[in-house]
Parts: structure tokens; C-alpha cells; sequence
């Protein structure tokens, strides 16, 4: 070992216990000889940094969705915070919104994200970056996966990652039954969160065609959403809109016109755009007629 | 030609008679086969991740041969005091400086081909179809951009007495220049005055290692650039170690070494 | 009469240190003529600027003024070593290559063919009787071993002029006389061997002209014999000590 310069020695016994003690930690914390009490105190030690990792992969995974396409910081200056990768949960949501509408948000999105040179040098170094926008499809989706599995491990408090995961486990690649796992570790975390009680909601009622679990699911994520105070309230009445109107539409599938009714009502409250939903409205009042 | 390949050829030697290079290269394998091992969702297809994984630590490992080869070129013959019966045959300074170069460039490249053919044995476990192409032309770029700071490392080298000051001094700048080059424009818009023009100016001055990184078009099956940006790339590389390496001459030439 | 090493008004300056020190002078205006055929002993006590002469002759450093000629080649110019053979005073060679490899590396530098190589090397590693360690990396070598390899490196184009700095200093005197030997056959065939030496008995032996320095002068330059008429001395050691000013001093 002599001929193997100190630093490099130091640089692999690093990554080296590095790698045994997540190794171990993790084996540790599932066979639960690791008590509450070290975990906390691990964690506290840990805390912002394994947060701000944990951002750094739901990032990379987003990076992956956009097949590698990487925009700098200061080539996304002028866009909205969300990342595509966790937009697209919501996107299929408001049923009221039009689908053109949909498309257009596509565009801004990919236009948001397209670098632009502002000098030769920078005109060829463009040329040996990705700067077509495009989304991950066909199967490949799960290449996000991992990522989005390391930033549940790092930061089980973040709901968005749950979701995200859920949804692209469930959706393009079929595997309800791990996006169910991916939820209900989120629940076991976090029981009282409404976004994970939403997204189980549709995983039944989408995936597994259940009614009967989704309503549950929905009414306790309303309850859920109605036991914050206040102000928090206030903040996320987008997501009641959404809980409510994803109820109003299940049971209108179900032929229970006036729940559907009472729902949507609520909905329209809050939605931000009552004139669709109140239309919606009209058109169970009518089927309601017909009976 | 003849001597400064007898040169380069001793360099080469002594990297794969020296043992970090083992050690990297073990490190990488070890940390990408348990990157590998790790089930994400019981989904065996998935491989992205390792590839990425995977090429960062060839990027890391290969830069730091790179340097820690070249940084000590120069230095450990002065101080085994080698460079005398050396430069006592008829070889010129300059011949000694290419020399040198060239034999941590292709000692680097050696290193580089062993690393991508793990590299591929690994994505071809669960990659349906290989980019041969596509691994072939990043490994070309990589290895362009090594040719650059293994110039770099040499013109610290004769510049900087110490090794340890010029492989950290020659780390933090190749780093640097690999996480914020490409910006420096789009950063120097947003300063105010004096500091501006030299953002600007280390913009159009520094080299753009970065360039050559098309990691991200590998790892995510993205078409990469064409063979003719490659080659004004690589021009691109030439010229500036050809200029790194007259530096490094220009100071060499006329330093005395008394034994 | 044929001038093989030349050296005309060579002055060295090596710059002073960090503290601004003025610059130390190391040779100051030395001349120096080395004919073909001759063994030149290079003699001065410590200090005197033996290795600095030798430092400029192989361009390891640049003559502040004055200039310095190998076979009529300013030693500025790399073809001047093409046939030259040289030992430092202290000597490393790569740890991990072996004898053989460094004798190859340095043939190559030389531009030999592969077969004048294989030949030279043959014949050097039986001439310093490495034979037996010529395939074993230098750094499991002994003192006396590396030594031997300076050696051979320093024959392997069978060169025309030797420049030996100390070259027995550090052997045992089985040793010495090894390189002795050797010093006298390159005479024989006609070589032209200049080395600095302390050992004046060694010197004597072997050489026909001898050069003395002191403090960065020529101080006595010359045929042995001569010298020691014209100094008065019974032997070499003699002249050498007068030269450098040394009373012998009562045991009190
Ligand atoms: N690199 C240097 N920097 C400054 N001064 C130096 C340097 N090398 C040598 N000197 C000085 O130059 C003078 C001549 O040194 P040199 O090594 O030529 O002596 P020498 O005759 O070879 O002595 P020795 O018999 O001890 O080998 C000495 O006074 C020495 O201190
Ligand atoms: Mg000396």
C-alpha cells in the first residue's frame, strides 16, 4: 500500500465507511435495533443536509423525465417553481379545465426550459448540451424511480415525493400494487396527510376500480383537509377543490346524483374556475331529471 | 519523436506499476455494483441510475489520475533527482516537457478505456440495445478534455514547487471550471462593472472542460453531438494545450536545476 | 591539438535566498581545456564549484556569463551530450523501472538501434556485474548496486567523454577499484574521461592532467608531475594543500 498516495487512502477508507454505515443503518432501522430515540437524534444530526439531498434527487429525477435535459439556473430564472416530473400528478385532475388548455402549459413549460445562447461560445457548448425538451415515455419512466426512492429514504416528510412516485408507479408503468406500498409508507409517516389520502383515493378508483375504498379514502382525506386551521386552510383550497370534484364525478358514476351535487358544490367554492364546475352541476341536475 | 515517446512510455509504466490507479478503479466497480445490487421496486430494468452513477465516478477517478500522474512528473524527478541523468542525454527541455505530456495523456487514456469497458459490461447487463457510437465519441470527448488538464497540471507543476499545492490548486480550478464555465457569461451580465469584463474575460479564456461532458446524453439515450462538433471540439483542445504546453516550456527552458 | 571540452570565462551566480541575500558566486571567469585521450582530474575542496562546472557542461543551469563547449558544441544545444557519458554526484534512477528497462530508456534517448542496445546492455551489466539483479526493480537495490547502474548508464552509447562527478565516493574499496579499472581501459581505448575526485591517491593513478579550484578559481592546471615540481611537493595531496592555504597547526 505503500506506493498508494495517503490521500487516495484517506478518499477510500472515506467512501468506504460510507457505504457500510448507510449499508448497516438502513438494515439496522428495518430490523428495528435501531429505538426511536438514536433515530431522532441520527436524524436531527442530519436533518438539513438529508433535506436538501433529498431535493437534489426529486431534481435528478425530474432531470431524468426531461431525458437529461438539465437547464441551468439561470436558464430557468423565469419559471414557475414546480417541476414537471410532480406537476404531472395534478395535471389530469381538474376536470373542469379544457385539454388545449393542458397543451398550452406544455409549451410554456418547454419553452421555459429551452436554453438560450447569448454568444458563440455559448451557441457551441449548446450543441453539446440536450436542449430538445422532451418527456419520458413508453416504460422508461421508471429510470426516475430510484431517485425518487432515495429522496422518500432522506426526507419521508416530503408528500410530493410520495405522490409523484405513486403516480408513475401506477400510472405508465402498471404496478399499482408498489405505488399502493409507495402510499402507505408515506401514511405510516405522515397519517394525517389528505394529498396521500387523495392520491390511495384514485389509485382505487382508478386502478383498481374500487368505489367503495376511494369514497372512504376521499371523505377522510376532506376530513383531513377540514382538521388543519385556518390559514392552512386557506393556502390549499385548490386541493379541497380537487378532493371534492373527484368525489362529485365518483358518484355521479355511481348514479348518486345528489352527493354528486352536494360535492361539486363544495368544490365550486373554491375552484378557480366555478363557471366549469357549475355547468358540470347542470348537467347531473338534468340527467337527475331525466330519471 | 523517438525520445519524447521513450519518455512518455516511462510514465506510462510507472502509472500501472504504482497502485492508485488499482484503487480507483476498484472503488468505482465496488460503488457501481452496489449502486447495481440496490432493488428499486423489484423493476430489474431499471439502469439510468447506475449509468449515471457509474460515469461520475470515471469522471472523478480518471481526473484524479490525471492530475495526481502529471502533478508529480516534474516535482518527483527533481526531488529523486532523476531529471539529471535524464536531461544529460541529448534531449532538449521541450522534448522532456512533450514527453511528459504525452505520456500522462495516454496514460490517462488507458486508464479511461478500462473504466468505459466497465462501464459498458455494466449498462449491457440491462441495456436492451448498446450506443456503441455513442460511448465511443464520449470517450473520445473525455479523453480531449484530459489532454487539457494534464496540460493544466503540467504548467502548475513547473510553476508551483510544491506537488500537494499544485494537485489541490489544479482541483479546485479544473472543478470549478467544470460546475460554472458554461455560465460565466450569464453570470458576468448580472455584475456590476470591473467584475463583469472579467467574468466575461475568463468566459472567452478559461478552458471549457464542460464541454466535453455529454454524460448526460449517455446515460439517458440522447442523440450526441455530430463527429464534426467533436472535431472543432478537439481542435478546440489542441489548441489550447498546445498553449498550456508552451507556457510550461517557456518557463522550463531556462530553469536551473543544479544538482 | 584536439579540444574536447572548453570552457572560456565561465562565471556562475546562483541567486541569494529569500532574504534577499546578495547573489552567491559560484565559478568566477574559469577557463578549462580538455584535449582527446586525456584523464582530467577535477580537484578543489568542498565548496570549490566542481559540480557547478559540471552543472553548466550538461545545461542543467545557464552560465550567467562566459561560455562552455562540448566537442565544439555550446552545451546549450541538446546534440552537445550525444557522446557524452554522465555520473552525478548523487544518484536516483526510477524506482520502478529495472537496470535493464533504465539502460533501454536511456539507449532510446540516445537513439540506438535495438540491436546496439541489446548488445550494450550485455556487455554493461557483465562489465558492473549486475547480471544477476538486471531484471529486479531498482529500488531493491544496495548503495553500491545503484551506484553500479550510474555507471552502466553512463556507458551506454560508449561514449567519447565521460564527466564523473565523485564517482568513487560511497564505494567499498573493491569497488573503487572497479572504477578505476574501468576509468584506465576507456583511456586505453581512447576515451576522454574528466572527473572530480577527492581521493588525490586515486587521482594520481590515473590521471595525466589535473585542474585545481578554489572559491570558483583556477588556482593550478596541468600535468601531475609538473605540478608537484613546480609547487615542491613531494606528492599531490601536497600541492593540493598548499594550494588551498592549509598550516598544519601544532597539537597543543
Ligand atoms: N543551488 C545553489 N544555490 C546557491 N548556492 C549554491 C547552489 N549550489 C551550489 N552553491 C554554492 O556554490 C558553491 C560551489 O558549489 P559546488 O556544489 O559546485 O561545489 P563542489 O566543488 O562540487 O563541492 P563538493 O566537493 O562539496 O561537492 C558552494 O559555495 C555552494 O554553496
Ligand atoms: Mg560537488
Amino acid at each position: 500500500m505503500k506506493a498508494v498516495s495517503p490521500k487516495l487512502q484517506f478518499l477510500f477508507w472515506l467512501a468506504l465507511a460510507y457505504t457500510l454505515g448507510t449499508v448497516t443503518y438502513s438494515r439496522a432501522v428495518g430490523r428495528g435495533t435501531v429505538t426511536a430515540a438514536d433515530e431522532g437524534a441520527f436524524k436531527k444530526l442530519l436533518g438539513d443536509g438529508r433535506r436538501l439531498f433529498a431535493g437534489q434527487f426529486v431534481e435528478m429525477a425530474d432531470v431524468y423525465f426531461h431525458s437529461g435535459m438539465y437547464p441551468s439556473i439561470f436558464d430557468r430564472a423565469n419559471q414557475p417553481a414546480t417541476k414537471a416530473v410532480t406537476a404531472a400528478v395534478n395535471e389530469h385532475d381538474a376536470h373542469a379545465d379544457e385539454e388545449h388548455e393542458h397543451e398550452e402549459h406544455e409549451d410554456e413549460h418547454a419553452a421555459a426550459m429551452t436554453p438560450v445562447a447569448e454568444n458563440w461560445l455559448e451557441a457551441f457548448i449548446h450543441r453539446f448540451r440536450i436542449t430538445k425538451h422532451s418527456h419520458l415515455t413508453g416504460g422508461n419512466e421508471r429510470e426516475m424511480l430510484p431517485w425518487l426512492k432515495l429522496a422518500i429514504e432522506l426526507d419521508p416528510q416530503s408528500i410530493e415525493t410520495y405522490t409523484t412516485a405513486a403516480y408513475w408507479l401506477r400510472k405508465d408503468l402498471g404496478r399499482t400494487a408498489e405505488a399502493e406500498a409507495v402510499l402507505r409508507e408515506g401514511l405510516r409517516n405522515n397519517p394525517t396527510n389528505y394529498e396521500l389520502l387523495f392520491e390511495m383515493g384514485k389509485l382505487y378508483k382508478e386502478n383498481k376500480h374500487d368505489h367503495e375504498r376511494a369514497r372512504n379514502l376521499w371523505l377522510a382525506a376532506l376530513k383531513c383537509w377540514e382538521n388543519q386551521d385556518d390559514k392552512a386552510r386557506e393556502d390549499t383550497a385548490l386541493a379541497l377543490s380537487r378532493i371534492a370534484s373527484n368525489l362529485g364525478e365518483l358518484e355521479e358514476e355511481d348514479g348518486h346524483y345528489p352527493q354528486a351535487i352536494q360535492h361539486l358544490e363544495l368544490a365550486k367554492q373554491v375552484s378557480p374556475n366555478p363557471k366549469a364546475i357549475q355547468a358540470w352541476i347542470e348537467r347531473i341536475r338534468a340527467k337527475r331529471g331525466q330519471q | 519523436m523517438s525520445r519524447i515517446w521513450a519518455v512518455a512510455t516511462v510514465v506510462i509504466k510507472e502509472l500501472y506499476r504504482r497502485k492508485d490507479f488499482y484503487v480507483l478503479f476498484v472503488l468505482t466497480a465496488l460503488l457501481t455494483l452496489g449502486a447495481l445490487s440496490v432493488n428499486f421496486f423489484d423493476d430489474p430494468k431499471i439502469i439510468r441510475y447506475v449509468k449515471d452513477i457509474c460515469l461520475l465516478l470515471i469522471w472523478l477517478s480518471t481526473l484524479i489520475i490525471a492530475i495526481v500522474t502529471t502533478a508529480r512528473q516534474i516535482p518527483a524527478e527533481k526531488e529523486d533527482r532523476t531529471i539529471f541523468p535524464l536531461l544529460a542525454k541529448p534531449v532538449s527541455r521541450g522534448q522532456v516537457i512533450a514527453g511528459k505530456f504525452l505520456g500522462c495523456w495516454l496514460a490517462s487514456g488507458l486508464a479511461l478505456l478500462v473504466f468505459y469497458i466497465f462501464f459498458v459490461a455494466v449498462t449491457g447487463l440491462r441495456e436492451p440495445h448498446l450506443m456503441w457510437g455513442a460511448y465511443l465519441k464520449s470517450m473520445f470527448l473525455h479523453w480531449m478534455m484530459l489532454a487539457m488538464v494534464v496540460g493544466l497540471t503540467l504548467l502548475g507543476s513547473v510553476i508551483f514547487t510544491a506537488v500537494s499545492a499544485n494537485v489541490t490548486i489544479c482541483l479546485i480550478a479544473i472543478f470549478g471550471i467544470l460546475v460554472v464555465g458554461e455560465h460565466l457569461a450569464k453570470i458576468a451580465v448580472r455584475q456590476a462593472e470591473p467584475v463583469r469584463t472579467i467574468t466575461y474575460t475568463l468566459f472567452y479564456c478559461l478552458p471549457h472542460l464542460e464541454l466535453f461532458d455529454v454524460r448526460a446524453q449517455v446515460v439517458n439515450n440522447q442523440p450526441l453531438p455530430g463527429w464534426l462538433d467533436c472535431g472543432l471540439a478537439s481542435l478546440y483542445a489542441a489548441a489550447y494545450t498546445g498553449v498550456l504546453l508552451y507556457a510550461a516550456w517557456l518557463l522550463f527552458r531556462r530553469r536551473s536545476l543544479s544538482t | 591539438m584536439n579540444e574536447i571540452l572548453q570552457v572560456e570565462n565561465l562565471r556562475v551566480e546562483y541567486p541569494g535566498g529569500r532574504l534577499r541575500q546578495p547573489a552567491k558566486i559560484a565559478l568566477h571567469g574559469l577557463n578549462l581545456q580538455v584535449t582527446q585521450g586525456e584523464v582530467f582530474g577535477f580537484l578543489g575542496p568542498n565548496g570549490a564549484g566542481k559540480t557547478t562546472t559540471m552543472n553548466v557542461l550538461l545545461g542543467f543551469i545557464p552560465p550567467t556569463s562566459g561560455s562552455a563547449a562540448l566537442f565544439g558544441i555550446d552545451v546549450r544545444q541538446p546534440i552537445a551530450r550525444q557522446r557524452i557519458g554522465y555520473l552525478p554526484e548523487l544518484t536516483y534512477y526510477y524506482k520502478f523501472l529495472t537496470a535493464e528497462e533504465l539502460l533501454r530508456f536511456y539507449a532510446k534517448l540516445f537513439g540506438l538501434s535495438r540491436a546496439e542496445t541489446d548488445l550494450r546492455i550485455k556487455k554493461l551489466m557483465a562489465l558492473v556485474e549486475l547480471e544477476h539483479a538486471a531484471s529486479r526493480p531498482i529500488k531493491s537495490y544496495s548503495k553500491g548496486m545503484r551506484q553500479r547502474v550510474g555507471l552502466a548508464q553512463a556507458l551506454i552509447n560508449n561514449p567519447d567523454l565521460l564527466i564523473l562527478d565523485e564517482p568513487t565516493s560511497g564505494l567499498d574499496p573493491l569497488g573503487r577499484m572497479k572504477v578505476r579499472e574501468i576509468i584506465q581501459r576507456l583511456k586505453d581505448e581512447g576515451k576522454t574521461v574528466f572527473f572530480s575526485s577527492h581521493e588525490m591517491g586515486e587521482v594520481e593513478t590515473v590521471c595525466d592532467h589535473v585542474a585545481i579550484l578554489h572559491q570558483g578559481e583556477l588556482k593550478a592546471a596541468g600535468v601531475v608531475a609538473d605540478l608537484v615540481t613546480q609547487y615542491r611537493a613531494d606528492n599531490l595531496e601536497q600541492v593540493f594543500l598548499k594550494i588551498v592555504g592549509y598550516q598544519p597547526q601544532e597539537v597543543a
